[in-house]
């Protein structure tokens, strides 16, 4: 299968200056994550609130530059491309936003909204524009009559399938779906959800799905990279992931998700303390502070991400002990 | 439709309403002799003129100003219509080229000035904009007089440091009167040129392509034109204040110089029709960028009716 995103080793720095100007320090929201997107395919990815999710869409985006690191769009690089060659590549990278309030501009008609893409990247003749914006207004559920509306004139879940029916306008390879049903109701959200996954088998469209919902990533991921502090700390297959968490991160996140059955019993795995400041994280495994299992070498030396077989990855100590003591602590 | 009509006339009776109400107050507070006092005579106010023939009075002046007669001038018994009107047609076409060369000005530097996406700003663009806001608005026009005599006395004619008549005399007031003004919008666009930059359909617009021209004029500035014109009637009452000293400091005979010098004669009337006439520079001014709003926020309108 075609790989369409490559993602290696990317970081980002946001630098913060004391309020005297004298002192200078590194806020690590993006700390060498590495990760691979298949055609047709979605990786979830999922962590707490300012753990580098959304700063991670936005750098494969090109919204904010990296300090380092590569991004390859079909085995190109478009790290240091021009803004003119940068702009045409676009074309194959869309986003939807979490907030379908803000992401669509008031003062446009959808007409206009759906029709930009069109013009900008020449996707069908200038007098097949109404009848592009038709179809696409169509493809996500909405009528004809809606194109001549302006944006406050939709409820929040017609405002997402706007901004997917615009996402899409361009025929893009890629999406990045940054947490879009988490400013919606509980209905609209299994809709929308729906609709994407529908898209996905029509136009074979690849997703990087960000959430901090576990259900959601479930629902549409076929892989899914676990984010702590920058770092992905563990990435497989969903059933993996769900089913045979290895990293102590992924247990506790898996075990805080609530079960609608109120006579289940599960294990509780909760975690000590609150997350880190990403400006000064912890040395060694950055998890460590909070990890139930921790041991001595966690303080001490960065784990390396390594395969425990061929779908799942993680990046734990825990995983060099021997198989009989990793038993133990399961 | 029905509504847009019922919303319109509404405002327009409002407005209307407003403007008779301040022509009332003017006239009453004119009324009200120089030499009025409340007399303390046995633990009683007693007011040193009849209260009901100062209300008369004001009833008197506001019919025959409603019938349109401004009164005569008590120097020269000259009609007040003929002196005010020429006046104000000085005091227009300076107002005019004033808001024009600040608009025509303050949205290009405003653009400048902003940091349209980017995080680093500089701090040179927003001080040229901030220095001559912080300054004295007098020590502005001061300023511009001693530039155009500078000029004049090196040979260069180009602005006439006082007086009126030609194109010429015009000039230096006109300046002098937009540069404040001029910074206000250049400071108002900047700065919300910068919000609509943080808002996410700016990503999404990156996102789709969009040159960098294309973002600032489809995207942008029609988001940010609202709150400009949001701006302008605040920006028209700074110019109005303004004109009184550019007027006066040039010697251009416009309708706050022939107010001066109507309160230097104690003429009433003058001062009267000074004051109403100013005011009615103003409404007119206020509804036109009332207008303008209208049309540039329209979707928004049609939402709130």
């Amino acid at each position: 299968m075609n790989k369409i995103i490559e993602v290696r080793d990317l970081i980002k720095y946001f630098e913060i200056t004391s309020t005297k100007g004298l002192n200078k320090s590194y806020v690590k929201a993006v700390d060498g994550v590495s990760f691979d997107i298949i055609e047709g395919e979605t990786l979830g990815l999922v962590g707490e609130s300012g753990c580098g999710k959304s700063t991670t869409g936005r750098l494969i985006l090109k919204l904010i530059k990296p300090t380092s690191g590569e991004i390859y769009l079909e085995g190109k690089n478009i790290n240091d491309i021009s803004e003119k060659k940068l702009r045409r590549i676009r074309k194959d990278i869309q986003v939807v936003f979490q907030n379908p309030y803000s992401a669509l501009d008031p003062k446009m008609t959808i007409e206009d909204i759906l029709s930009e893409p069109l013009s900008i990247h020449k996707i069908v003749f200038k007098y097949d524009y109404d009848k592009e914006v038709r179809r696409l207004l169509n493809l996500v559920g909405l009528s004809d009559k809606d194109a001549k509306k302006f944006p406050h004139e939709f409820s929040g879940g017609q405002r997402q399938r706007i901004g997917i029916a615009r996402a899409i306008a361009a025929r893009p390879k890629f999406i990045i779906c940054d947490e879009p049903v988490s400013a919606l109701d509980v209905s609209v959200q299994s809709q929308i959800l729906n609709l994407l996954d529908d898209l996905q088998k029509e136009l074979k469209v690849s997703y990087l799905f960000i959430a901090h919902g576990l259900n959601v990533i479930r629902h549409v991921s076929n892989r899914v990279g676990v984010m702590y502090l920058g770092k992905i700390v563990e990435m497989g297959t969903v059933e993996e992931i769900f089913n045979n968490p290895a990293h102590p991160y992924t247990k506790a996140l898996l075990a805080s998700a609530p079960v609608p059955d109120p006579f289940s019993k599960r294990e509780k795995e909760v975690m000590k303390g609150e997350i880190p400041s990403p400006v000064s994280p912890p040395a060694g495994c950055s998890f460590h502070p909070r990890c139930s299992y921790a041991m001595g070498i966690c303080s001490e030396k960065k784990p390396f991400i390594q395969s425990i077989n061929e779908n799942h990855k993680v990046s734990c100590h825990l995983m060099d002990l021997d198989s009989d003591f990793k038993g133990g602590l399961a | 439709m029905i509504h847009k009509i019922k919303f319109a006339s509404r405002k327009v009776l409002l407005s209307a309403l407003i403007f008779l109400v301040f022509i009332y107050v003017t006239v009453l507070i004119c009324s009200i002799p120089g030499d009025f006092t409340i007399i303390f005579e046995d633990g009683k106010a007693t007011p040193s003129h009849i209260g009901i023939f100062i209300i008369k009075n004001t009833n008197e002046k506001f019919l025959s100003l409603l019938k349109l007669d401004l009164g005569r001038s008590g120097r020269d018994n000259r009609s007040l219509n003929y002196l005010i009107t020429k006046t104000m047609k000085s005091s227009v076409t300076l107002l005019f080229g004033g808001l024009m060369l600040a608009i025509l000005f303050g949205i290009p530097k405003g653009i400048i000035d902003s940091k349209r996406g980017s995080t680093s700003e500089s701090s040179l663009k927003v001080l040229g904009t901030i220095i001559p806001i912080s300054l004295p608005d007098i020590m502005i026009i001061a300023l511009m007089q001693r530039l155009a005599i500078f000029l004049n006395r090196n040979g260069i004619e180009i602005f006439r440091v006082g007086g009126s008549g030609t194109i010429n005399h015009m000039l230096l007031p006109v300046l002098a009167l937009s540069i404040l003004p001029g910074c206000y919008i250049a400071r108002m666009t900047s700065m919300s040129i910068d919000s609509c930059y943080q808002q996410d359909f700016i990503n999404v617009a990156i996102g789709k392509g969009c040159s960098r021209y294309r973002i600032l004029w489809n995207h942008v500035m029609r988001n940010a034109i609202p709150s400009i014109i949001d701006s302008l009637p605040t920006i028209t009452s700074i110019i109005i204040g303004n004109l009184l000293m550019v007027e006066n400091v040039f010697s251009y005979p416009g309708l706050t110089k022939a107010l001066v010098s109507f309160f230097g004669d104690n003429e009433r009337d003058g001062i009267i029709a000074s004051i109403i006439l100013i005011g009615i520079i103003y409404f007119i001014l206020d509804a036109v960028f009332n207008m303008l709003k209208t049309i540039a926020v329209k979707p928004l309108k049609e939402e709130s009716l």
